[in-house]
């Protein structure tokens, strides 16, 4: 029985569900692309209202979902993701050939996964969540099929996804094994028992948490989980590429969250060195392999890794505010991140826009696109009054207030790495030789692009400037 | 308000030249506006409020104090103070400043709107620097101060100008981070949860001392790039080198010591017992860098290059000062960041004239400009006698405080440091030599009498020798209006063994007047 608390509760998840269901209802009828983007945005947006509607005390389904003060952001934070993700398709598949309709139907459902997943509080939701973002995104991923390079990224996505999946599932068996329960209520009871016990009853559930570390690993890229990324990045079409750096991630790191908040198991000496040797591999890991980038999808896509490595450590220093510091990171991330695919998104159907060098003296033929992309990639190089500055800093205090030396070191020092190469992309877009983009367009932007990507701009500065703003709206 | 002001005029400049980058003399005379108008109001504000302080607040004698809130939730502040010494730094600013923008201002630079935006936005930024009381908003202008540098020397710079470019960004963006670490760890841990400067004065006392040190180190490493100190000075070579070469980079970017200020300003104030226990390695340190700086100038063959191993040497005795710190030394190193950096502008601007005219800068292909262009040469040789420390020059009596108060702490010291003027006698006739005597190198119908300077360029190099030799004659103008801040920054610096001994016997009275 579905009560009518429930229902509301769950409405930010129904209305992208719902217009999944009609956009295949409508297509058996009128194929109509721009029918279809205006259903599928009703439908997100529809959700993102109705999470205002949400009251986070009386949800009844705690035991499955929740849609607590973190819930809600992370939901909220992924529809809008989607939302960003949605515009800038509508540009990019309306300047290429194809049927682009059923792509909707996939981004509204991955929307769904992504944000079940990241407010689940039960290990069946986290799973269902999960499968069906990945599930989607096999699909998104591969949604060009005349493109070589995306078959293959969404076939090595699709062997990759399934087998850490089943680490996953094998970790949850081992968990459920050992303390008898997939409900996060019970596995802290689990937890607690199992900091008390002895080393050899500890070994089954230990198993089972580095199995989902693991499996969540993967989909966050941490090195040395991250080798799908570059491929699945230059191969999928820019905004899903944005989507997959932004949604799928965050829906992975509200999940760790949420286990680091409840079974607390990075104070549990192995777990914790997994985690740590996951956070320094990523953020050197990430930093450096971007170094060797000559494309620059690729060229985000070991940032996106290094990112995920700064993220970590806010759950290493776990503390009554590593979910603020972790939130506010994730909106400065996602900002630039997805600034940086929209301006990728809107070059790419006009011309070939992949290798750096094809945006040799960007600035002279499209002087607003460069000027975005510098602010995206200045604010993921964590340069003061950008987003990604305050996002940085917040990770430095919490780290540094727990005294996590070599996190901390480690930090600062691959900033320094990473600014060589976010200051090459910037410079090569100013370079005074241009190779390809002669005489500056005449072609107006896309409408709709344009827009989103002015609205994230002045998100990225505004949040760098005047950061309490934003700080009062998060968990 | 009117600190506000000081850090707007040159930032609204910027953006009024990025809007006229269509029309490159509007672009170019909104950056010499902004300018001015800057120097005017300073130099008013330096006229109107004399030196006595008024606000009540550790640290310094400050004149006015301007906070609005800003990150309430982690005490951060826009929090603005000035002080003699801070005035003074915008003053120099603000005189270098426009000096940079009149060096370009023939040189038809392209794309000159975001050219003069880049410049008048580093300016803008350095003038925040000597603003900021919130260890937060400090930080934000260090950086704002370094993203368009890069681009003016990877974009307008020589050939190697992104690698040089790159060099300079990371060495002093990691070294800002971590006197970003340092400050946030200084904030947590002495509980003083806000990172206002009055507040953390003194505060380090509380904290086991070598948490302290390596709080301390932060900072240092910050400010140590910035100087720089003989070791990690490659990155400023390499910059005045690649920098666009009519000078207006290297002045407005590098000349001005946001660096020396730092560490007079927070370094020692901030960790008084730190920075004593630390000073042995940082005398060692500066006096290292006056010879070495010193020695190395004499081995370049390129004018921009020497010109920045004059400033290393220089800057070898501001370090010194600090880590003898007592107030002589100090006030000596307050008249030597200025004179150096005047000194300095005058070389590099005198490198871009030459180059201009020549097409050359290397020492080995000058010479014999004197027959040519004997303005030029004159203005050279006070510069070159700037450098070396001659007496009634300003720099002169920077090198000979900061001496005397070495003096009070150290023979030693005073007498390797006192070697630099040894090296400096040779490198600045050398300079002078190699460039205006010897045999004409470059062809009579190449560089005529008409190539001597302009009215622009002599009133340039005009105003920076006579500020020199005003400074030489009479640095009470300028020792004045820093006496009481330095006076304030000392006694807040002082370690704390130091701080209840009696006063020992006063030798030189800076108060007294003839």
């Amino acid at each position: 029985m579905m009560s009518w608390p429930i229902f509301i509760s769950l409405l930010p998840l129904i209305f992208p569900a719902a217009a999944a269901v009609v956009i295949v209802g409508v297509l058996a009828f009128v194929r109509s692309h721009v029918l279809t983007a205006s259903i599928a945005l009703v439908g997100l947006f529809g959700g993102l209202a109705s999470i205002v509607v949400v009251a986070p005390s009386e949800f009844p389904l705690a035991g499955f979902v929740a849609m607590d003060g973190a819930g809600r952001f992370f939901v909220a934070l992924i529809i809008a993701a989607a939302i960003v993700t949605l515009l800038f398709s509508y540009d990019y598949f309306r300047r290429r050939a194809g049927r682009q309709e059923e792509f909707y139907v996939l981004l509204l459902l991955a929307t769904v996964g992504a944000s079940a997943l990241a407010a689940s509080t039960h290990l069946v939701w986290l799973f269902m969540g999960l499968e069906l973002l990945s599930i989607s995104l096999y699909a998104m991923i591969a949604y060009e099929r005349s493109e070589m390079l995306g078959i293959e990224a969404g076939l090595k996505y699709l062997v990759l996804a399934a087998g850490s999946s089943a680490l996953l599932l094998m970790g949850m068996a081992l968990i459920y094994a050992a303390w008898g329960s997939l409900a996060f209520v019970d596995l802290r009871a689990g937890a607690a028992g199992f900091f008390a016990a002895q080393q050899s009853q500890r070994v089954v559930p230990f198993a089972g948490m580095a199995l989902m570390v693991v499996g969540l690993g993967f989909k966050l890229a941490a090195v040395p989980l991250h080798l799908w990324t570059p491929d699945v990045y230059q191969g999928s079409p820019a905004p899903v590429a944005g989507f997959i750096a932004t949604a799928s991630k965050a829906a992975a790191l509200a999940v760790l969250l949420r286990l680091s908040g409840q079974l607390g198991w990075q104070d549990e000496p192995a777990m914790r060195s997994i985690l740590q040797v996951l956070a320094i591999a990523s953020m050197l890991g990430g930093n450096l392999l971007a170094l060797l980038q000559s494309n620059l999808k690729r060229l985000l896509a070991y940032s996106s890794v290094a990112h995920i490595g700064y993220l970590l450590v806010p759950l290493l220093a776990y503390a009554g505010d590593s979910t603020f510091i972790v939130s506010f990171y994730l909106v400065a991330y996602f900002a630039a991140t997805l600034t940086a695919f929209g301006v990728i998104s809107v070059l790419l159907p006009t011309h070939k826009a992949d290798e750096l060098s094809d945006y040799h003296g960007l600035f002279y033929r499209r002087p607003a696109l460069a000027i975005a992309m510098t602010i995206a990639l200045l604010s993921l190089a964590g340069i003061p009054l950008t987003a990604g500055f305050m996002g940085k800093f917040f990770v430095l205090i919490g780290s540094t207030a727990q005294t996590l030396w070599a996190l901390v070191i480690t930090l600062v020092i691959s900033s320094g790495i990473g600014l060589y190469y976010y200051l090459r992309a910037a410079f090569v877009l100013y370079a005074p030789r241009p190779t390809r983009l002669g005489a500056p367009s005449r072609n107006p932007l896309p409408a709709t692009s344009a827009f989103v990507l002015a609205a994230l701009i002045i998100a990225i500065i505004a949040m760098g400037i005047w950061p309490s703003g934003v700080m009062n709206l998060l968990p | 308000m009117v600190l506000t002001w000081l850090i707007a005029i040159p930032m609204l400049g910027a953006l009024a030249a990025l809007a006229l980058r269509h029309n490159g003399r509007g672009a170019r005379a909104a950056a010499l506006g902004a300018m001015v108008a800057e120097l005017v109001l300073a130099s008013w504000l330096w006229w109107s409020w004399g030196n006595a302080a008024i606000v009540p607040l550790p640290g310094g004698a400050w004149l006015e104090v301007f906070q609005h809130s800003w990150i309430p939730m982690i005490g951060a502040s826009f929090l603005l103070a000035v002080d003699g010494l801070s005035l003074l730094m915008v003053l120099l600013t603000a005189l270098i400043g426009a000096m940079s923008v009149l060096s370009a201002w023939r040189a038809r630079v392209r794309r000159a709107g975001v050219f003069y935006f880049l410049l008048l936005w580093m300016l803008g930024a350095a003038v925040g620097i000597f603003l900021a009381m919130d260890l937060l908003l400090l930080y934000v202008f260090w950086e704002m101060m370094i993203i368009p540098l890069y681009f003016l020397i990877a974009l307008w710079g020589g050939s190697g100008g992104p690698a040089a470019a790159t060099k300079t960004f990371i060495f002093t963006q990691v070294s800002g981070l971590f006197m970003l670490v340092s400050s946030i760890g200084l904030v947590i841990w002495s509980g003083a949860g806000s990172f206002d400067y009055f507040s953390l004065i003194g505060v380090s006392a509380q904290l086991p001392s070598h948490i302290a040190l390596w709080l301390m180190l932060g900072f240092l490493a910050a400010m140590a790039i910035k100087l720089p100190v003989v070791g990690v000075h490659t990155w400023l070579v390499d910059a005045h080198q690649q920098a666009p070469i009519n000078g207006a980079v290297d002045l407005s970017g590098l000349v001005i010591k946001v660096g020396a200020y730092g560490l007079i300003r927070f370094l020692v104030p901030l960790f008084p017992d730190a920075a004593a226990d630390f000073a042995t390695v940082g005398r060692v340190l500066a006096v290292a860098g006056i010879l070495y700086g010193g020695v190395m100038a004499f081995a370049q063959s390129d004018l921009k290059r020497l010109a920045a191993y004059i400033t290393i040497s220089h800057m070898g005795f501001v370090l010194l000062a600090v880590f003898v710190w007592n107030e002589l030394a100090l006030q000596g190193a307050v008249v030597l960041i200025i004179s150096s950096a005047l000194g300095a502008a005058g070389l590099f601007v005198m490198a871009g004239i030459v180059h201009a005219r020549t097409g050359r800068r290397d020492l080995a292909n000058l010479g014999g400009l004197w027959r040519t262009m004997p303005r030029l040469g004159g203005l050279s040789m006070a510069l070159a006698m700037a450098a070396m420390g001659l007496p009634m020059l300003a720099s002169f009596v920077g090198e000979i405080l900061v001496l005397a108060g070495t003096l009070k702490v150290s023979v030693t010291f005073t007498a390797l440091a006192a070697g630099g003027f040894v090296i400096s006698v040779i490198y600045a006739p050398w300079l002078i030599q190699k460039v205006f005597q010897g045999k004409p190198t470059v062809d009579e119908d190449v560089v005529t009498g008409a190539d001597d300077l302009s009215r622009r360029e002599l009133a340039m190099l005009a105003a920076a020798v006579a500020v020199l030799v005003w400074l030489g004659v009479y640095p009470h103008s300028v020792l004045d209006t820093s006496a009481p801040a330095v006076r304030a920054i000392q006694q807040a610096g002082q370690p704390t063994h130091l701080k209840n001994a009696p006063p020992g016997p006063v030798r030189f009275n800076l108060e007294e007047r003839p």
